[in-house]
């Protein structure tokens, strides 16, 4: 590495010395990070506090009267949030669901595709949607979905239907937001699925092959069971996430006619807290939803080490 | 082509299959495309499907004529450059010094770093109160507003981290032996060996960063709005040119809307083959565990 710096053999005592200086060294280098990460995610850790009282930007934290538990009563009692939570819950399982058996699906088919132009070109077309921003997806799918000229109300006429508002429908708005979902993720998230095929051991196939199993068995068989470690690892890891149902998302399709099928915990919090000012009962939500957050993803990584032994860190 | 006899009925049935999947993946694009380059007539007659009808780029020059995202675009040009070089400068410093433990390798009081950035990963203090420590230290309309609050990303940390574990520790232990210190170790040996790694991290930093649209919707003025906070706001009120009397306005501002929407789109387009060759790895380094 072109480092010609002749030391003559540095003796221990001098040695000891060196590394002192060098662990200087490593603090410096932690300090940015470390500094960063105290500003922006501990500092406003304390203003949870808000969550306990009715918050008046002119008093700030340290002045604003005390309310206790009042905010959380409010949010239980209050007819909007229900609603709200349980849109984010039957958002985020069906998604779930949904995510797991199209990526899934998609890694046993793709898997078996033998021709190796096909298969590369058909993986770089199915993970683009994954790169590319709700903003900019949001945008192509209000007019593919617009009544008057979408592409999909011109389909639809042409086959003697009526054109259906589809973005404007608390019928069809969440199976439009499970929809695109799976279409934006199921290549994408098939490489996990992909990564684990490739630790198979191909003698089972071989084996199989010489008893005649189709391919059918075969997956059925040896390719699925194989998988079920990485399953299980992704379906625990995601239950923390049961309580984000994609905001991006969402805010980029949603209008005020799909509030009440489409209006989850973050879109609730953004409108309510940070636009209409109410930033307590906000801050409390927030709170509310981290917590049963943290309590998840602490139990889903414990569920995951012990069903299949998965550590993070 | 024909190399394995056995080219079964479900090998032909399955390729059709992807094939289909690989087309309706990228339809979506193709339309939105196609009125973009399409000619006004076309667009409000409804005859643009997947292929442009009377090839022109008026969308386009209309969209660029628009000072506002021309602004935009360079605010987001600018916050991505530097999100990344400083991003992944002190991301990687972080990973370096975490990577050699605790003990006398590395530094004292190590496990309570571990903590204080696994808590930070796990918790935050949400949406609201963010904002208005954001606000207080006067990042309000400044580029650091989109920039500082989102620097660290702990993952990123432990995917460089364990990157740098995988290295041989040869290395390191002759340089030092050479006299070298950890800076120089960290500049001259680990970060040339770690190139695929910060690839990687680099080029989802340049993804997230020209994505995101809300910091730059809550943090900035609509005149220094990035591009996709522009693009968001162009979206939910196309911006419709009520001056211009004729009946086929309404859908010169759908081609111009589908312009603006592809020019926001164009930089992840063009950064994509190289994003293609490196994510396959990047998973692959992320699953490196001890």
């Amino acid at each position: 590495m072109g480092m010609n710096i002749a030391v003559p053999a540095v003796p221990a005592k001098k040695k000891k010395f060196t590394r002192q200086k060098g662990s200087w060294g490593l603090y410096l280098m932690l300090l940015p990070a470390v500094v960063l990460t105290a500003i922006f995610v501990y500092v406003p850790m304390s203003g949870l506090l808000m969550a306990f009282q009715d918050y008046k930007p002119s008093l700030g934290i340290s002045k604003s009267p005390w309310v206790g538990l009042d905010q959380f009563k409010f949010l239980f009692e209050y007819p909007d949030s229900m609603q709200v939570i349980w849109n984010t819950l039957k958002i985020s399982f069906l998604k779930l669901a949904i995510g797991m058996f199209s990526t899934l699906a998609f890694a046993l088919l793709i898997n078996e595709v033998k021709h190796k132009f096909l298969r590369t070109s058909v993986q770089t077309f199915v993970f683009l949607p994954h790169f590319i921003s709700w903003v900019v997806l949001g945008g192509i799918f209000i007019q593919l979905l617009n009544p008057e000229y979408g592409l999909v109300n011109q389909l639809l006429k042409a086959l003697g239907h009526e054109p259906v508002f589809f973005l404007g429908s608390n019928h069809w708005f969440v199976p439009i937001v499970l929809f695109t979902d799976a279409w934006k993720e199921f290549g994408y998230g098939s490489i996990i699925y992909l990564a684990a095929l490739v630790g198979i051991n191909p003698a089972l196939y071989e084996a199989a092959q010489l008893d005649g199993a189709n391919k059918l068995k075969q997956m059925l068989n040896i390719t699925l069971p194989s998988l079920i470690p990485t399953i299980c690892v992704m379906l625990t890891i995601s239950l923390g996430g049961v309580l984000n149902a994609g905001f991006d998302q969402i805010f980029n399709l949603y209008n005020p006619l799909v509030y009440e099928s489409g209006d989850i915990i973050d879109t609730f919090v953004f409108r309510i807290g940070l636009i209409g000012g109410n930033f307590s009962f906000g801050t409390a939500i927030g709170l509310f939803k981290s917590v049963v957050g943290l309590i998840l993803i602490l139990g889903g990584y414990r569920l995951a080490y012990k069903v299949a032994d998965y550590k993070i860190f | 082509m024909r190399r394995t006899a056995q080219f079964s009925t479900f090998q032909l049935i399955n390729n059709i299959i992807m094939v289909m999947l690989a087309v309706i993946c990228i339809l979506p694009f193709l339309h939105v495309l196609s009125v973009s380059l399409s000619s006004s007539a076309a667009v409000s007659a409804n005859k643009v499907t997947f292929w442009p009808i009377g090839l022109n780029l008026n969308s386009y020059s209309r969209a660029l004529e628009d000072t506002q995202l021309l602004r935009s675009l360079w605010i987001s040009v600018e916050r991505t450059l530097l999100s990344v070089t400083l991003g992944l400068t002190v991301t990687s410093m972080a990973a370096y010094v975490l990577s050699k433990g605790g003990g006398q390798k590395g530094i004292a009081g190590y496990k309570w770093f571990v903590g204080f950035f696994i808590v930070a990963m796990l918790f935050n203090g949400g949406m609201i109160p963010t904002y208005l420590v954001v606000t207080k230290m006067g990042l309000y309309n400044t580029i650091w507003a989109l920039i500082l609050p989102t620097m660290i990303n702990v993952f990123n940390i432990i995917l460089i981290m364990n990157f740098f574990k995988a290295l041989p520790q040869e290395l390191e232990e002759a340089a030092f032996i050479d006299g070298a210190g950890h800076w120089k170790v960290y500049l001259r040996v680990m970060l040339p060996l770690s190139l695929p790694v910060m690839a990687t991290v680099g080029l989802f930093t340049v993804v997230g960063e020209w994505n995101e649209w809300l910091a730059g919707q809550i943090y900035m003025k609509p005149e220094n709005a990035p591009m996709s906070t522009f693009l968001k706001a162009a979206i939910s009120m196309p911006n419709i040119d009520i001056k211009n009397a004729e009946a086929a306005a309404k859908f010169n501002a759908l081609s111009l809307n589908s312009a603006q929407i592809f020019i926001g789109a164009l930089p992840i387009l063009l950064i994509y083959p190289f994003l293609q060759k490196f994510f396959a790895k990047g998973i692959v380094i992320g699953a490196v565990k001890e």
